[in-house]
């Protein structure tokens, strides 16, 4: 049960120590309230200051007339001592001017003598529901604080596990970001070094959001890199056997490994490719992940071709295709997320692949950089003041022309 | 400055007049404004009309719907409301019906309007921290975190 509230009692009259205790009787056995009596206000003022967290006083009953300090003084005084108590004054029956003064003093509520039980239980309840509800409402905000600052944290870490750098080399440049919708997010990217100038580059985007999504993110971030590095340099031996890393295997082996543990039905969509730089092939598998673009150094674009496959953590045995495409100087590929197609203006409109490609086509691509900033600034102009609902990322793989 | 709206509820016309004329000042700043009511149906069809009332000063004795019933329809509107209760001087019978029923203060009459206005702060005061309080938790609560 819950622990009784505690009702410091005020009065120089020895009397009322007993009336209450007779008059509250039930509510004392209940459980509901205990009692704690003084004889003036410095003696109130001094069980307040006894107060331990474990068993406060919730509020205060003074009468008005005491010696050494009075009713009035005391009730200016027990703010400053603790905030969260409420007092009721107790004064003479229709004693206005003492009622009235109380009150502009902070006094919660009065009653009247002869003390009329039925209005003081009344009274008692009352002031004590509402104290209940600041607090549960002061309480709830607390939690809820303490909950940011971890989802901050939290939010801090998964964003450090982004690359913020990326392989320099003088045939390709790749630049990338994840704008989160909430403190986590579920979108993530990688590039991942696999000697020989071969690159792995990941883009993916973990159903649900939040905390969930970040989770899952992580354990299939966790998954696809080791399998990709293990795959890639499998030891000295097998070094040359496995020179091309295939990126159907590792969708379709992460693919498995997710489903093992994955209680929770949530699924990841992965776009994995290999990208050689000294010839400018990519080598890549799909699963479920929206169409990457390529633009040309002509202006023009064009999707990748493929078959976009299955999200992964959905079908266990699901074997992931491969396909081959070749950059050429002066392309472009930008991966992204659906944070990017599906960003809603104030009008509920989507942004849309066709936007997407208009924004970036018409002139030659430049850089990765440019090009990956430019999606995040339109997407950003696009939604306006419109809520952000999904986590945004993009991630653009250029290869440097001959001139270059 | 923050400004707040009071809905003024009392069947005497005067009452109107008056309340302008000697809170002047508070309404010049802008830190007040008034609506007016004349009996309780009136008064919720005010809180119906109008999401911004902050205060609600009501007298008791009125036709239609006399204050203390009107006391126990506002939760319905807004548990947060502040509502004070104008009696006659020291009725101390409706003044406790009135506490009890959930009014924040209480004034006699004829208003003391240095009374009425430390009244009123006071009960901004209080608004403003639960307000605070609710405002805080509902906004973290909107943002959807789990």
């Amino acid at each position: 049960m819950e622990e009784p509230h505690r009702i410091l009692v005020v009065d120089d009259e020895p009397d009322l120590e007993q009336l209450v205790l007779q008059r509250m009787r039930r509510e004392i056995r209940r459980g509901r309230y205990s009692f704690v009596f003084a004889r003036n206000g410095v003696e109130a003022l001094e069980r307040l200051n006894e107060n331990d967290g474990g068993d406060s006083i919730d509020m205060v009953l003074t009468d008005i007339n005491m010696p050494e300090m009075d009713g009035l003084t005391l009730l200016k005084q027990i703010p400053s001592v603790d905030p969260n108590v409420r007092s009721v004054v107790v004064s003479a029956y229709g004693d206005m001017k003492n009622i009235r003064t109380a009150m502009n003093r902070g006094a919660f509520d009065f009653v009247t003598k002869p003390i009329d039980f039925e209005d003081l239980r009344i009274t008692i309840e009352r002031t004590l529901e509402h104290l209940t509800m600041l607090r549960e409402a002061l309480e709830a905000r607390d939690k809820l604080v303490a909950l940011r600052s971890d989802l901050d944290l939290a939010s801090k870490m998964q964003q450090s596990i982004l690359p913020t750098r990326f392989p320099e080399s003088p045939h390709y440049e790749i630049f990338g970001g994840m704008e989160p919708a909430r403190d986590v997010g579920g979108d993530f990217f990688d590039v991942i070094d696999l000697s020989d100038g071969r690159i792995g580059i990941t883009v993916a985007d973990v159903s649900g959001k939040g905390v969930p999504a970040a989770l899952f993110m992580m354990s299939s971030r966790t998954l696809l890199n080791s399998v990709a590095v293990a795959r890639a340099n499998p030891g000295d031996v097998l070094g040359e056997v496995n020179r091309l890393l295939r990126p159907g295997e590792v969708l379709s082996e992460v693919n498995r490994l997710l489903q093992e543990n994955n209680d929770a039905a949530m699924f990841v969509t992965v776009f994995f490719a290999i990208y050689d730089s000294s010839t400018g092939e990519l080598v890549y598998s799909n699963g479920g992940h929206n169409p990457p673009l390529v633009l040309h150094a002509d202006g023009s674009s064009s999707l990748l071709s493929q078959d976009p496959g299955v999200a992964l953590g959905i079908a266990p045995d699901f074997s992931y295709d491969m396909y081959n495409a070749t950059l050429a100087p002066g392309d472009a590929l930008i991966l992204y997320t659906d944070g990017v197609t599906e960003a809603e203006n104030e009008k509920t409109e989507q942004f849309g692949l066709e936007r997407l490609r208009d924004i970036l086509g018409g002139s030659p691509p430049a850089s990765a950089r440019e090009i990956n900033t430019k999606v995040f600034e339109e997407v950003k102009a696009f939604a306006g003041k419109a809520p952000q609902f999904d986590d945004i990322t993009c991630l653009t793989l250029y290869r440097r022309g001959e001139s270059e | 400055m923050d400004s707040y709206k009071i809905l003024v509820v009392d069947d005497e016309p005067d009452l109107e007049g008056l309340v302008l004329q000697r809170m002047r000042r508070e309404i010049r700043s802008g830190r007040y404004s008034f609506v007016f009511a004349r009996n309780g149906v009136e008064a919720l069809e005010r809180l119906n009309d109008d999401d911004g009332i902050d205060i609600v000063i009501t007298d008791i004795n009125m036709p239609e719907m006399d204050g203390l019933t009107l006391l126990e329809q506002i939760p319905a509107f807004d548990p947060k409301l502040r509502c004070v209760i104008v009696s006659a001087y020291g009725d101390m019978k409706n003044i406790r019906t009135a506490m009890n029923r959930g009014a924040f203060d209480f004034l006699n009459k004829p208003i003391d309007f240095e009374d009425l206005r430390l009244t009123i702060e006071r009960s901004l005061e209080h608004l403003k921290s639960i307000r605070e309080a609710f405002e805080a938790r509902d906004k973290m609560l909107a943002e959807g975190r789990p």
